[in-house]
């Protein structure tokens, strides 16, 4: 009795042992170890090498046969209507590339098979999503892709779905021309996108800044009105103390709306992830300086009494003014471009997991018609949003690099109204981008967003003749002293001159200072020019700085 | 006793397995929403306008006219 309650004890010890490991081992990761069966088979694989040298040949053949014969029925029993005879052409593939390509669908292994066998070989070398995209196209297309060498092919597959239909349809002669600009690069697609990171703490503070400074603006610019309008009626009564006191209350309105204005830009650069840290910090450097000249002038107007005091302090913060209102429209172009230029790189990295999610969809002999046309549809919106984001940066650039007030003003609207084409293109190619992610989802449940795929880690960038000229140019020029600016950079060009040209004309109290800075060397005639622009810099009355920044490297 | 804490003790782990499971496999769900929040670009059209200087337009006309007190 005492030894079977002993016993009896002992079982369900044993019993709850053994429950815990089976929680235990359901929790930690496990691993089979193949070392060991690897060293065996590589060493019974030595013995049996030199024994089988003179069979080799044949022993490849049959069994890429036998392995034919497998892959091929598999697939006809999963495709029904599928000839038989279509699919022998690609007999000529080795087990693992055979196994890629029957992946494919019915549809698209039939434009294959329409192929010459070496056409088909070089085709299979391409990764199961990028053919699958191939083998959208016409078979006209499909055919002269096939032609390409190796690394051809692997540029032209690694494109979206818009610029390989288009290319695909120039001449051998122009695709090729049209490859050779093209770079394929490695990247970690977490690190792409964010130039830096921007805690939410500091994120949050900038935008409660932005708002104070929003508000304050708001009543600034009503106080503006005010003051005008009660201004302009003093005038009209001959009141000459009214006058002048209203007229030093404007200004500082003037001023504090200005500063508002440049706070609102100033923290929404704090917030940016889309800029680099150095962008940041000199813009808002440039910020404050300029906040500051406009604090030293609200100085200059609470200290003026006289009516040629108030004139002089009216005249300082109109010429800032000026200046602030082109560099301010500079900073918004800049703070918007960058996270279009954000969006739209993410939207191609994006096109490349959705051609792998598509692909695996259709491996499990789903119907992803519908969703491939809207992705084709989503390539063709980003491509316009990347054209059009490209000319409104060549705007930018222009307006830039002009002194000329009516030509800055003209070219900043041109740079904005195609940056805004991009951005409608950008919000109609997401709208296709929600339809197609909750069809996937309709379609298959078990897809997953998250895993990075390898097509990802790929970027494609466009070759260009690096020329680096950049100008900047602060306060107004005529358009002689542009048209030297304008011959100087074509030849800093022309010449390939690596060089950097700082001149700067600043008056103080009535008296001209210009200051010059030049490194590189520069050519004779680019001399000369830096001479004249100086020489007409001694009759102007504004303040004017000019910096020309030339880096050359071809790639 | 010894029972019941094995038993509350084995609970536990099973427990355990499951949260820890669910917080392993990020919902597809939320990783679909990452997508389109990150492709969306409202924001950079809401921050065009609220920088837009418009509202300063005729600052310059009226210090000219200060300028000629």
């Amino acid at each position: 009795m005492k030894s079977n309650h002993k016993w009896k004890r002992k079982m369900k010890k044993i019993i709850s042992l053994l429950i815990l490991a089976i929680f235990f081992i359901s929790i930690l990761p496990t691993a089979t170890p193949k070392e060991e069966i690897e060293r065996t088979t590589t060493e019974a694989e030595i013995g049996e090498e030199a024994e089988e040298e003179t069979a080799e040949p044949i022993k490849k053949e049959l069994t890429m046969a036998r392995d034919f014969a497998e892959i091929k029925r598999e697939k006809l029993q999963k495709t029904g209507a599928l000839e038989e005879e279509k699919l022998d052409k690609f007999r000529v593939l080795e087990k693992e590339k055979l196994k890629e390509v029957m992946k494919l669908n019915e549809e698209k292994l039939l434009k294959l098979s329409g192929l010459r066998e070496a056409q088909i070989k070089r085709l299979a070398e391409v990764k199961a999503a990028r053919l699958r995209k191939i083998a959208q196209l016409d078979e006209d297309k499909i055919s002269k892709i096939a032609e390409l060498d190796k690394r051809q092919l692997e540029k032209l597959s690694s494109l979206d779905r818009s610029r390989l239909n288009k290319l695909s349809a120039l001449s051998s002669e122009e695709l090729n021309k049209e490859l050779q600009k093209i770079e394929i690069k490695k990247i970690d697609p977490k690190i792409l996108f964010k130039k830096r990171i921007v805690s939410e703490q500091k994120i949050n503070k900038a935008e409660e800044r932005f708002q104070i400074a929003k508000q304050k603006l708001l009543e600034s610019k009503k106080e503006l009105d005010v003051e005008i309008r009660l201004l302009k009626s003093a005038k009209e009564n001959n009141d000459e103390e009214a006058a002048k006191q209203h007229a030093k209350k404007y200004l500082l309105r003037a001023a504090d709306a200005i500063i508002n204005h440049l706070e609102k830009i100033k923290n929404k650069i704090e917030q940016s992830p889309d800029l680099d840290e150095g962008e940041a910090l000199e813009l808002i450097k440039d910020t404050n300086l300029k906040i500051e000249e406009l604090k030293n002038a609200k100085l200059k107007v609470e200290d003026a009494q006289t009516k040629e005091e108030i004139r002089e302090a009216a005249k300082t913060i109109n010429a800032a003014w000026k200046k602030i209102r082109i560099k301010s429209e500079f900073y918004v172009i800049m703070l918007v471009n960058k996270k279009v230029d954000g969006i739209i790189k993410r939207s191609e990295q994006l096109e490349k997991k959705l051609e792998s999610i598509l692909a695996e969809i259709e491996e499990k002999n789903l119907d992803v018609g519908n969703i491939d046309e809207k992705l084709t549809e989503f390539s063709e919106k980003i491509v316009e949003a990347r054209t059009k984001f490209k000319l409104s940066q060549e705007k930018f650039k222009e307006a830039k690099s002009t002194g000329v007030k009516s030509d800055i003003q003209k070219l900043i609207i041109e740079s904005k109204s195609l940056a805004k084409e991009s951005r409608t293109a950008l919000r109609e190619a997401h709208t296709i981008l929600k339809e197609i992610v909750k069809e996937i989802k309709a379609l298959d449940k078990e897809v997953n967003f998250e895993e990075e795929r390898e097509e990802e880690q790929i970027m494609i960038e466009e070759k260009e003749e690096k020329s680096k000229i950049d100008v900047e140019i602060e306060g107004f020029l005529d358009s002689s002293q542009q048209k030297l600016i304008n011959s100087l950079i074509k030849d800093l060009n022309q010449t390939k001159t690596n060089a950097g040209i700082e001149i700067e004309a600043e008056i103080e109290d009535e008296n001209l200072e210009l200051k010059k800075e030049i490194k590189g060397n520069l050519t004779e005639i680019q001399k000369d020019l830096v001479a004249q622009l100086i020489k007409s810099f001694e009759s102007i009355n504004e303040d004017v700085k000019i910096e020309i920044e030339s880096e050359y490297e071809v790639s | 006793m010894k029972k019941s804490y094995l038993a509350l003790f084995l609970i536990a782990l099973f427990l355990f397995g499951c949260v820890k499971q669910q917080i392993l496999e990020k919902p597809s769900e939320e990783a679909a929403e990452d997508i389109l929040q990150t492709t969306d670009i409202s924001e950079a059209g809401k921050m065009d306008e609220e920088l837009d200087v418009k509202s300063l337009e005729t600052l310059e006309e009226d210090l000219k006219l200060i300028e000629n007190i």
